[in-house]
Parts: C-alpha cells; sequence; structure tokens
C-alpha cells in the first residue's frame, strides 16, 4: 500500500479538520453527560408559574458550563496531535477555526431544547399568576428562551475556546467555570442593586419567583430587553472567538485587532441597548403566587 | 515520604482549588437561600482539586522504579489530607449556611474525594498516567449541572437543599458513592500488579491496556 503526501488548500484543510473536530465534540463523554442532563431536566412538565422559562438553566449548564469544559478538553487533544507532528502541518488558526465549526453539535443541541422549550410554553402556559403577564408579549418569552437557553450553549463552550488558547493551565477550565457560575449567580438580580446592571453578565433572568415583601415567592419582571440581550449575547460570543484567533502569533494579527476594536464597540452599544430598552421599571405581578 | 509529597504534588493548584471552594462556602453562609447552588459545586471543587494529586505524567518511567504505586499513591495523598482537612474546618466554620445539615454536606465532599480519588488510583493500576484533566473537568462539569438543574431533585436528591428536603436519602446516595467505585475497580484491580514495589504494572495488549486519555481523544 502506498502513501502520498497531499497538499491541501486551506479551505479544504479547514474542512477537514472540521468534520474531524465536530465528530469529536458529537461523541465527546462529557458532552453526551450535559446532553443527557438536558433531556432528563426536559421530561415532564416544567415546574413553578413560569412554564419552560424556568428550565433555561438546563441547557446554560448542560451545554454551555459544560460545553466550556468539553472545548478547552478538545483544544489540549488536539494541540497534542498537532505537536506530534501526526500529518500536515497546520496552523492554530485553522485548528481554531475548526473548533469554531464543531460548536454546530453543541448548537443544533441547544435548537433541540428551543423547539421543546416553545412547545412545553404553548402546551403548558403559564398560570395569571406566573410570567409573562401585563403588557409583556410571548416574543419576549421566546426572546428569554434564546437569550438563556440557546445562545449560552455556543457562548460556554467559545468561552472555552479563549481559556483552552489562552491558559492552558492545568485546572484552569475547570476553575474558571466556577467562577464564572458564581459571577452569574451573583448577577441574576437576586441582588437588588445588581438588577438594573445585571444584563453586562453573560446569563441572567429576566423573570422569575424574587418575591416581594409578604410573599416570598411572587413573580416578578426584571428590567431590559431580552431581545437586545440577545444580540449582545451573540456579538459577545464572536468577541470570543476573535480572541481565540488573535493568540496564533505566526499569522498576521492586523486585521483580527481591527474586528476586535469593531466588537468590542459594538458589544458596548449592544449591552447599553438591553439595559436601557424594554421594560425599565420592575414588574411585580397583582396575583399572589399562592406559594 | 514528604519529601516526596512536597514535590510530586502540586500545591499551587490545590491551594487555588481550596482558596476558591472555601470562598463558595463563605458565600453560602452568607446568603444560604439565595447562592445555595455554590454548596453542591464546593463539593465537586473539592474532589475537583483533589484528584490532582494523584496524575502521574511519566508513568511508563516511575512504574518501572521501585517505589511501587500504592508507596506513591500513600505519598500523594498527604496533599488530599490537606485538603479535605481544609474542607472539614470550612464547612464547620461555616455551618450556619447549611440548614441543620453541616455533617451530612461535609459527608458529601468525604464521599465525593474518596470516590475520586479511587477512580484515578484504579486508572493508574491499569497503567494510564492519571487522568486528572479529564476527571476534574467531569466531576465539575457534572456536581455544576447537578446543583444548578437539579434533575429529579423530589426523587434523586445529591444536593437537598433547605431543611425540608429529603437529606436521609441523600445521605445513602453519598454514602454508596465511594462504595460503588470500589467494587467497580475491585475486578480489575486483581489483574494489575503495579501496587507492589518494584514492580511495575501490567499493560494487557487492546484498548485498556494503552494510555488512555478520556475524554477528547
Amino acid at each position: 500500500m502506498s502513501t502520498a503526501v497531499v497538499v491541501a488548500r486551506p479551505s479544504s484543510m479547514l474542512g477537514q479538520i472540521a468534520r474531524k473536530e465536530i465528530a469529536r465534540y458529537a461523541v465527546h463523554p462529557l458532552f453526551l453527560v450535559g446532553a443527557a442532563l438536558v433531556a432528563l431536566s426536559s421530561i415532564g412538565q416544567p415546574d413553578g408559574n413560569i412554564s419552560s422559562l424556568g428550565s433555561v438553566i438546563a441547557p446554560a449548564a448542560g451545554l454551555g458550563m459544560i460545553g466550556l469544559l468539553v472545548v478547552a478538553s478538545l483544544i489540549r487533544s488536539s494541540d497534542q496531535i498537532a505537536s506530534a507532528g501526526c500529518g500536515a502541518v497546520v496552523s492554530e488558526r485553522t485548528r481554531t477555526l475548526g473548533l469554531v465549526c464543531a460548536l454546530i453539535v453543541p448548537f443544533a443541541a441547544g435548537l433541540c431544547w428551543l423547539g421543546w422549550a416553545i412547545w412545553a410554553y404553548r402546551h403548558w402556559p403559564p398560570p395569571p399568576n406566573g410570567a409573562p403577564f401585563g403588557g409583556v408579549s410571548d416574543g419576549w418569552a421566546v426572546a428569554n428562551l434564546v437569550a438563556l437557553g440557546l445562545i449560552p450553549s455556543i457562548g460556554g463552550p467559545v468561552l472555552g475556546l479563549v481559556i483552552g488558547r489562552w491558559m492552558p493551565r492545568r485546572g484552569a477550565a475547570p476553575l474558571f467555570a466556577v467562577l464564572l457560575v458564581a459571577g452569574t449567580i451573583v448577577m441574576q438580580g437576586l441582588f437588588e442593586p445588581l438588577r438594573y446592571l445585571r444584563l453586562v453578565a453573560p446569563w441572567t433572568y429576566f423573570t422569575g419567583p424574587y418575591g416581594i415583601p409578604g410573599d416570598d415567592m411572587r413573580i416578578l419582571i426584571l428590567t431590559g430587553s431580552p431581545y437586545w440581550y440577545c444580540v449582545y449575547l451573540v456579538v459577545l460570543c464572536a468577541l470570543g472567538v476573535v480572541l481565540a484567533l488573535l493568540h496564533d502569533r505566526e499569522r498576521p494579527r492586523g486585521p483580527l485587532f481591527v474586528i476586535l476594536g469593531v466588537t468590542v464597540a459594538v458589544a458596548v452599544v449592544t449591552a447599553v441597548l438591553a439595559i436601557t430598552t424594554g421594560v425599565q421599571e420592575v414588574m411585580i405581578n397583582p396575583l399572589p403566587s399562592g406559594q | 515520604m514528604i519529601r516526596y509529597a512536597a514535590r510530586a504534588v502540586p500545591w499551587g493548584l490545590l491551594g487555588t482549588g481550596a482558596g476558591l471552594m472555601i470562598g463558595l462556602l463563605l458565600l453560602v453562609e452568607r446568603w444560604p437561600y439565595t447562592v445555595w447552588p455554590l454548596q453542591g459545586i464546593a463539593v465537586g471543587l473539592l474532589a475537583a482539586t483533589v484528584v490532582w494529586c494523584y496524575p502521574e505524567p511519566a508513568a511508563a518511567l516511575v512504574d518501572t522504579l521501585p517505589r511501587g504505586l500504592i508507596w506513591r499513591t500513600t505519598a500523594r495523598s498527604v496533599g488530599s489530607l490537606a485538603v479535605v482537612l481544609l474542607w472539614l474546618i470550612a464547612v464547620r466554620e461555616t455551618r450556619t449556611g447549611y440548614f441543620g445539615h453541616a455533617a451530612d454536606v461535609a459527608w458529601q465532599g468525604i464521599a465525593l474525594v474518596v470516590a475520586a480519588a479511587g477512580f484515578v488510583t484504579w486508572q493508574r493500576s491499569r497503567g494510564s498516567d492519571g487522568p486528572a484533566r479529564a476527571v476534574s473537568a467531569a466531576i465539575v462539569g457534572i456536581a455544576t449541572c447537578i446543583a444548578l438543574a437539579r434533575p429529579f431533585a423530589d426523587v434523586v436528591p445529591i444536593f437537598p437543599y433547605t431543611a425540608g428536603d429529603d437529606w436521609s436519602t441523600s445521605r445513602v446516595l453519598w454514602s454508596s458513592l465511594p462504595v460503588l467505585v470500589l467494587i467497580g475497580a475491585r475486578v480489575p484491580a486483581r489483574s494489575g500488579r503495579g501496587g507492589r514495589r518494584g514492580e511495575a504494572p501490567e499493560r494487557p495488549s487492546g484498548r485498556a491496556g494503552r494510555t488512555r486519555r478520556w475524554p477528547g481523544r
């Protein structure tokens, strides 16, 4: 059997690497465990008064946070393969782009969850003492599901890309994941002084049983626009990809710095819009929670 | 043995993990109802930190040296014991934040540490170089996911919440975890003889015998 050296064009090289990374992501044990936990969390009627809006934590944790760890692991093994000199020489930027293509896997899983969540929202609509209420539309609810369920399924892995490229030290990804979750819990709107500015965080609730004096489980709708928050999160994902690509010093980085600057500016603008548009006063459901 | 442990254990990483773990417990003590998922995450972080005591990147070399796996593992466990001791002290000092179940919280951590350390050592006995990176990521990921999403918390109360939750069932679940890991490791451990002094572990042919990298490859 003879062997031949094939010089591939960068585009076809990227295609091959992307296919390989997609396969590696799809069979990664941690991804499968996370997807299984999301599926388990989606069995039956959602708890609480806000239908599937209360289930967004499942894909955020099972696909997003676990995705961060998966990608950090994939980067390490991808770099090991590259440094071992197995096969053709592939630049770090191409390998990073290959991993970006692999994010189609958690995104597809997130889409499946979104389909279930929209179906569940219609099948088990929130009661009058739940959310949304008042003048808030169902579109607002769907924007919530997209922002807090679908986009984190790629947002987490993108963060893993950044961590894996810039902090490849042992234990960095799990420690960062814990810090991220701790920070996110603080910025969920549970602490009143942080409620207005909480939308700068990469994950936060817009509604929930925050309670009022005399009714600890009363449903509130917090300030901000979930539509602009979706845009802000997508821009953050793009920012993460650019940051990960910037790690490769062997290729020209000038254009990437320009894109980075533009992306940061757009992120700031969209964050301000997410905070200053939409609901601007905390809305309290007039009906008691009944719990 | 102490000198070996001082050189072999990544004390910096252990200190960082333990510091973060103590920070999480202090947050739980301050706002138990609000940030309760951090309790489960701290349990996962404890075990994920401890597994870093056991990897031996030069497994193929050290397995041929006179010091056996049992000796090396015992020496490396000094790091684990230090972190577990910090865990027990931290839980004791923050005991007002656990709805009267500080002992259960402490036991969750110890049980997961025993299970994780047992699993990693079992992997070492089979010739692996100690998949600490993968195991620590898996522990943090799964513990965090369960602590946040709480799937089937009514039936399987892994991280119970408030005094009214089913802590007794949780205690049984956590107690069975290290037992299950040890039972699972028992059969392969018989064939792996790496624990005896001066004897390299057997490297059976096929998938189980090669240095495995899980997950990711």
